[in-house]
């Protein structure tokens, strides 16, 4: 007797269906199905839920819909990015710029230190007057992208030079504002006890720094991921 | 402001097309019929994803985020779906006992299943954990980062265990091909 790959994963839909009936209590969290996709979760607590999807009608039904919404998911990202990517490299290099050659270059060079001159002598403002955020950036130091902090966490970024204060704001899972801090001049800070006790232990939580210029100008860090130890 | 009326547009278009696929995905597993509705989860996703992404420097910065407002959206979609379910339980289980046997179900194909399984329960775990997951309709990509393994060395097990299912079937009469 023959069988091949897709009667074998046809067989299991069809045979496991009538042996068990829907014990949803016993059945994994829709989050650790997803989790599991994601890859978050000890290799054991993975092969205990693969075991249970494996034999379980109404969690593999679940798990096979996630992992294709997933696949889903994954083209509109690429497809976003790759738009994106083609509408910067349009707008990097307009149809009209020259090839890369020595005279080219030499020319972008000497016009660079022109403009260097009249920026630095003629148009530049007072040394401690800030002009707009452009090209700068928030370096997030801890906590480390994804990274499980201890009960009392604290968050630490590079001073940006010029900035007047820093905003902190937390957000929950689905990215909902969760907590913001007042305004700080330091570039660390600790969450208050209080609020850390009404964050669930395991969840993530996302974490931002913007940081507020003279004459309301401000740059936002990017965002960043962590979650409390259980 | 035409850029903006363009990239808005095309951002529209894109999640109309993700918006179709899940759609599909929720009819083809029958989840519809568990109590959850398509157009409820896809406006969810649009409304959360619109409102994150309206911009065309919040997508490139916060693309990542998609999948955060997906999980958040499907998990309480199948938690509606499971609450569905408990209350139709009973009459489920009364029709489980009194219907007959699904179509294509013969006894067969009832013992062929049963030694299959054995045979893939009786793999060292790090190849039965893969071989489940292929079964269960992963691919290799989906398997290794699920497990957060490299490629190779999923490959390698996957191979393995299928070779292993093979060598064990054929000695209960059954030919294994990994083939559709």
């Amino acid at each position: 007797m023959k069988i091949y790959r897709e009667q074998l994963r046809a067989m299991r839909r069809d045979l496991t269906r009538p042996q068990t009936p829907d014990e949803r209590p016993s059945c994994p969290q829709p989050e650790e199905l997803i989790g599991l996709i994601d890859s978050s979760g000890s290799a054991r607590k993975k092969a205990g839920l693969i075991d249970h999807i494996f034999n379980c009608p109404s969690c593999s039904r679940e798990f096979e819909f996630l992992l294709e919404v997933k696949r889903h998911e994954k083209s509109l990202v690429q497809e976003i990015k790759r738009r994106l990517g083609e509408e910067k490299a349009r707008r990097q290099r307009p149809f009209f710029w020259p090839r890369l050659s020595w005279k080219t270059a030499a020319a972008a060079f000497g016009l660079f230190l022109l403009g260097s001159f009249l920026l630095r002598f003629l148009l530049a403002p007072p040394e401690n007057t800030f002009r707009n955020g452009a090209g700068i950036k928030i370096d997030l130091i801890r906590p480390l992208e994804n990274e499980a902090v201890r009960s009392s966490p604290v968050f630490e970024w590079k001073a940006v030079p010029g900035a007047e204060y820093y905003v902190l704001e937390i957000f929950d899972q689905a990215l909902a504002p969760f907590w913001e801090s007042g305004r700080t001049m330091e570039n660390r800070l600790a969450l208050p006890a209080d609020l850390v006790l009404k964050m669930a232990p395991g969840k993530s939580f996302f974490w931002l720094v913007t940081a507020h210029f003279p004459r309301g100008a401000r740059v936002h860090s990017s965002l960043r991921e962590f979650s409390l130890r259980n | 402001m035409s850029r903006d009326r363009e990239r808005s547009e095309e951002f529209e278009r894109l999640l109309e097309e993700f918006s179709y696929s899940i759609r599909r995905s929720l009819e083809k597993f029958g989840l519809e019929r568990r109590g959850i509705d398509p157009e409820d989860v896809l406006q969810e996703i649009r409304l959360r994803l619109w409102k994150k992404f309206a911009s065309e420097k919040k997508i490139r910065s916060r693309a990542s985020y998609i999948s955060v407002v997906v999980n958040s959206v499907l998990t309480d979609c199948l938690r509606r779906a499971r609450r569905t379910e408990k209350v139709l339980q009973h009459e489920k289980e009364k029709c489980l006992q009194s219907a007959e046997q699904p179509a294509g179900c013969f006894f067969s194909d009832e013992r062929t299943w049963r030694i299959v399984a054995e045979a893939i329960d009786s793999l060292i775990e790090s190849r039965r954990v893969v071989v489940k997951m292929y079964f269960l309709n992963a691919n290799l990509e989906e398997i290794a980062a699920s497990l957060g393994w490299s490629l190779d060395k999923t490959r390698n097990l996957l191979y393995r265990g299928l070779s292993d299912i093979r060598l064990k079937l054929k000695e209960r009469g059954i030919e294994y091909e990994d083939l559709p």
